[in-house]
């Protein structure tokens, strides 16, 4: 074991580096460690979408990107994975995890950062409600909220109908919308919502509208698909320098961890480099898994002696749709705005409390091409009724509770290697829940002048979403403190701690988490973690 | 009209008549293809072009990046084999042919997993009574083969039983996606303007990975083998240096200057590379497996597979006005106007570093009035050739240097205007779905 480190922490996606600094607050040192490989650079000089686009000297690299990444097809619903993440972005953590799927889209990868590299930013808080099942509730994450808030920095509002959706956090003010969504609002807040039991407000996102620690406030350039030059949009990889400031904080890429022995007073990771194929190694007492769900599924059953159990997987079941105001056709194309969520909504379905919640984009910033993409046209025809629909047109996409997800994985040995495979699956009443969210929907924007585009409301396949959970579970083989029972010294903070996921985007909740169980580790070691840390 | 020809057959003949047009399609049994290796260079290449020609296609290995039809099977070289994977499991499929590409490259020569793995699949396929299994060997196969692999795929060959066991020997792939050896050869020929290398007055006998694409599928389902080895390359070999130079001149624009090292010189750095360290390793395999090769004759395998293996000059002399004339069409009909030639040559040199270097077989009539590709896009499904190589044309006019009016609204106009605008592409729209509608009811 070695004599420098007092934890490891496995991953430098948002849940790593969230348990990273309660540790280092208190004094712990802390080995932060994650396979790797180049963070993707947005050039500096990139000027806004429409600049570029009304034909700035280097447009087809700013838009198709120096390794044509955009052109390269791709089955992942999220634009953004198809032309701000390199090729292999997702393709290298397959391989290199054997993964293999059955009906089942994952995304995952070995890059610095992890998903919040593809991160649509969407940053909401658990309530109880959310919280019930699981052995937390809201006040236990209250104070790790607010820290991670501050931290990363969310802008938004309090003051509408989705305030207390989105829960009470510190805030930036909110970026401006555009005229579509400000016109949607107004009418809104005019006409109310009528017998849908649906709300309307900002939405919230991780994006920053004031600078913070050497990250820029956002400029609505509309380039935010392809990646934000000025690091206004959240992704953990910033914050590996940040860390760096403590002097018992050490960042090790280069380690794709294989497995997890139990030696005599701790644990052994095991692992190798991905470019150089080398062995390494590293030893400690405690280690943090926030490697990702799958990733840490796939470390922590071989340790329990588990293989070949299938295990349940959770996802959010997601959808998208086109809103259509026909008050807005005749309009010019905006591309020099916030290009990500700009309204959010909630949606009562079914009985009791459940809904079903998501956000809404402004079209303008999307290709034609990809808007073409999803009509069953021609290409052409598609092309031109994109161009005239787009100033017009709000993108959606919603999310289900996890509960209507039905995926299993099982991690393998086989070859003197571990192999994971997904079966994915949904439950027999999403189509229910889907006609009944269509159904509401189209009533609910009729009724604010909009049109819910026939046709245009449709299923990601299972894992398209992006959001995996609930494989360990707190309450099943973790702790509440999310160590893993058999194995004190082993924790997990990924989305694999997690036995919900409501429909509410789980990433802020994920944070707050690592955040918490960062604090209970320092308070097992004996150090007091500063309850108000700056 | 014929007795019985009906609105909907004469439709369908119709139809087929724009059909055939495109060039011929190949016809595929209903059957399901197995394959192993299908992550490789080769592989995925054939997956794709399996899935293109509505083949049933299914997978022992991992995963990564293939599409969701594919169903996949957690497999590795000497693996038992799940009896799931041979079983088509729908009422129409006739049977089960295994297309086997994958090759252990780490495997020590004493006790090695290339032939136990093979020997082992083998055993599955036959009692789950396969119709035909293609091993993929290489041109290098022989008992007395310089190299590891040539010897080790000769060991594998000679499991096989014909004649529904066969051997695929294959040349040197060049084409596609710049992935596996044909990587290493395209990476290593943009370098420098001078290249040293071993053996360049060698004889090599090129094939393009779709035709090598094109006799994997003939072999696996086809009808009678008459041969237990089947020889995929050019019947004319050249030597390594003009395939070398060739490659530099269709992939990087320019000319390559070979500097010929000795053989023996190349195997003394090679052990040195091995003993220092920090200095990048020379494979010894490498070195040996290009001297290994001697030219086979292949033209009356080729015959038999009613398989046309083009040269190496002619395919990168004649693509490149192929390329050009098809992107000025399909350019054309997604920006709506006539493109400038900057756009043009964005689009072939977009497609060859996509490794998309063939042009599609469009008809004339579509390369000379491409407002009419519109029927052909509504008649192909979405992930058709053609409908992918139409996206990238309309990324690309988005990207090139056509007016941005032309994909966005760049200045307002009256709503009127707009939905009247609107309603007539809708109308457009709707006709060519009524038509595509008939071509489903009646193709079933």
């Amino acid at each position: 074991v070695s004599a420098t480190t007092d934890v490891i922490v496995v991953g430098s996606g948002p849940t790593g580096v969230s348990c990273c600094w309660p540790l280092l607050h208190a004094g712990l040192r802390v080995l932060l460690i994650d396979p790797g490989g180049p963070i993707d650079a947005v050039p500096a000089d990139r000027p806004g979408l429409a600049d570029v686009r009304a034909g700035h000297p280097g447009k087809s690299t700013f838009l198709l990107g120096g390794d044509l990444r955009a052109l390269r097809t791709s089955k992942y619903p999220s634009p953004k994975l198809r032309i701000a993440a390199r090729p292999g972005f997702v393709s290298d953590y397959v391989d290199a995890l054997r993964i293999s799927t059955n009906g089942f889209v994952l995304a995952g990868t070995l890059a610095p950062g992890g998903l919040s590299n593809v991160w649509g930013s969407v940053a909401s808080v658990y309530d109880d409600a959310d919280l019930a099942g699981t052995p937390l509730r809201f006040a236990d994450l209250r104070a790790s909220y607010r820290a991670v808030a501050q931290r990363i920095g969310i802008s938004g509002t309090k003051d509408d109908d989705m305030g207390p959706f989105h829960g009470d956090i510190p805030l930036q003010p909110p970026i401006p919308n555009g005229a579509l969504a400000a016109d949607l609002l107004a009418r809104y807040r005019q006409r109310g919502t009528g017998r849908t039991a649906m709300k309307l407000g900002l939405s919230r996102n991780a994006v920053l509208s004031l600078p913070i620690d050497g990250r820029k406030a956002c400029e609505r350039d509309g380039f935010c698909m392809w990646g934000c030059r000025r690091g206004a949009i959240y992704n953990s990889a910033h914050e590996i320098n940040s860390l760096s400031a403590f002097a018992s904080f050490t960042y090790q890429p280069g380690c794709l961890v294989e497995r997890i022995e139990t030696t005599g007073d701790g644990y052994r990771l095991e692992g190798r480099n991905p470019a150089t194929g080398k062995g390494v190694a590293h030893a400690a007492t405690r280690v943090v898994l926030a490697a990702g769900t799958v990733a840490s599924t796939r470390l922590v059953l071989p340790l329990l002696a588990r293989l070949g159990e299938r295990r349940r997987l959770l996802n959010n079941p997601a959808y998208t749709f086109a809103v259509l105001f026909p008050g807005g056709l005749g309009r010019a194309a905006v591309a020099s705005q916030f290009a990500m969520a700009q309204l959010s909504y909630i949606l009562r379905i079914g009985a009791g409390d459940s809904y079903t919640t998501g956000v809404l984009y402004p079209a303008d910033c999307l290709s034609p091409v990809d808007i073409a993409g999803e009509m069953p046209t021609t290409l052409r025809g598609g092309v031109l009724l994109a161009r005239s629909l787009a100033p017009a047109m709000l993108i959606g996409l919603g999310y289900f509770d996890g509960a209507l997800s039905d995926n299993r994985i099982v991690v393998d040995a086989g070859m003197g290697d571990l192999r994971v495979h997904i079966d994915g699956g949904w439950a027999s009443s999403l189509s229910d829940a889907l006609a009944e969210t269509r159904g509401k929907l189209r009533r609910f924007f009729l009724r604010l002048g909009g049109v819910l585009l026939p046709g245009s409301l449709n299923a990601l396949a299972p894992g398209g979403d992006s959001h995996y959970a609930g494989t360990l579970a707190m309450g099943d083989l973790l702790t509440r403190d999310c160590e893993v029972a058999a194995r004190p010294g082993v924790y997990v903070v990924d989305g694999a701690a997690f036995n919900r996921l409501p429909a509410k985007h789980c990433t802020l909740t994920l944070m707050a988490n690592a955040d918490r169980v960062g604090g209970r580790i320092a308070t097992a070691a004996g150090r007091a973690s500063p309850v108000n840390r700056p | 009209l014929p007795s019985g020809a009906g609105p909907r057959a004469i439709a369908e003949r119709w139809w087929q008549s724009i059909a055939a047009m495109q060039g011929p399609t190949l016809y595929i049994r209903r059957m399901r293809y197995l394959l192993t290796g299908a992550n490789g260079y080769i592989g995925s290449r054939l997956v794709t072009r399996l899935l293109e020609r509505g083949a049933d296609v299914a997978v022992l290995g991992a995963a990564p990046g293939l599409a969701s039809r594919v169903s996949v099977f957690p497999w590795r070289l000497g693996d038992e084999v799940s009896a799931q994977a041979f079983d088509p499991g729908r009422p129409r499929a006739e049977a089960c042919a295994v297309i086997h590409l994958a090759h252990d490259w780490n495997a020590a020569e004493g006790r090695e997993p290339n032939h136990a793995g093979t020997a082992r699949l083998l055993t599955a396929a036959r009692s789950h009574g396969v119709r035909r299994f293609v091993f993929v060997s290489s041109l290098s196969a022989r008992a007395d083969a310089l190299n590891r692999y040539g010897r080790i795929k000769h060991a594998v060959e000679r499991l096989l039983r014909p004649p529904d066991e066969v051997a695929a020997q294959v040349g040197l792939v060049y084409g596609g996606p710049p992935r596996g050896m044909y990587g290493t050869m395209v990476r290593l020929t943009g370098v420098a303007p001078l290249l040293p290398m071993v053996d360049a007055h060698q004889l090599v006998q090129p094939i393009h990975i779709d035709e090598v694409c094109s006799g994997l599928i003939g072999l696996a389902s086809g009808s009678e083998l008459r041969r237990p080895i089947y020889r995929l390359a050019a019947a004319k070999p050249i030597t390594f240096a003009s395939f070398l130079k060739e490659l530099a001149n269709r992939q990087h624009g320019r000319k390559l200057a070979i500097v010929p090292i000795p053989r023996q010189l190349a195997l003394w750095l090679a052990d040195l590379s091995s003993r220092l360290p920090g200095v990048p390793t020379i494979d010894r395999e490498r070195v040996l497996g290009l001297a290994g090769i001697r030219p086979r004759p292949t033209s009356a395998d080729l015959r038999d597979l009613q398989l046309k293996v083009g040269p190496l000059e002619a395919a990168s002399g004649e693509l490149a006005p192929g390329l050009i004339a098809e992107g000025f069409a399909l350019l054309r009909y997604c920006a709506g106007t006539r493109v400038r030639s900057a756009t043009v040559r964005l689009y072939v040199r977009c497609l060859r570093r996509l490794g998309e270097d063939r042009p599609l077989a469009l008809s004339w009539w579509a390369l000379a009035v491409p407002g009419a590709i519109r029927l052909l896009d509504a008649m192909h499904a979405k992930d058709s050739p053609l409908r992918r190589r139409l996206v990238i044309a309309a990324r690309i006019a988005e990207a090139g240097c056509e007016p941005a009016d032309r994909f966005y609204m760049v200045r307002p106009r009256p709503t009127s205007l707009t939905i009247a605008h609107l309603l007539s592409e809708g109308l457009v729209e709707g006709c060519l779905m009524c038509l595509r509608g008939i071509r489903r009811f009646g193709g079933r």
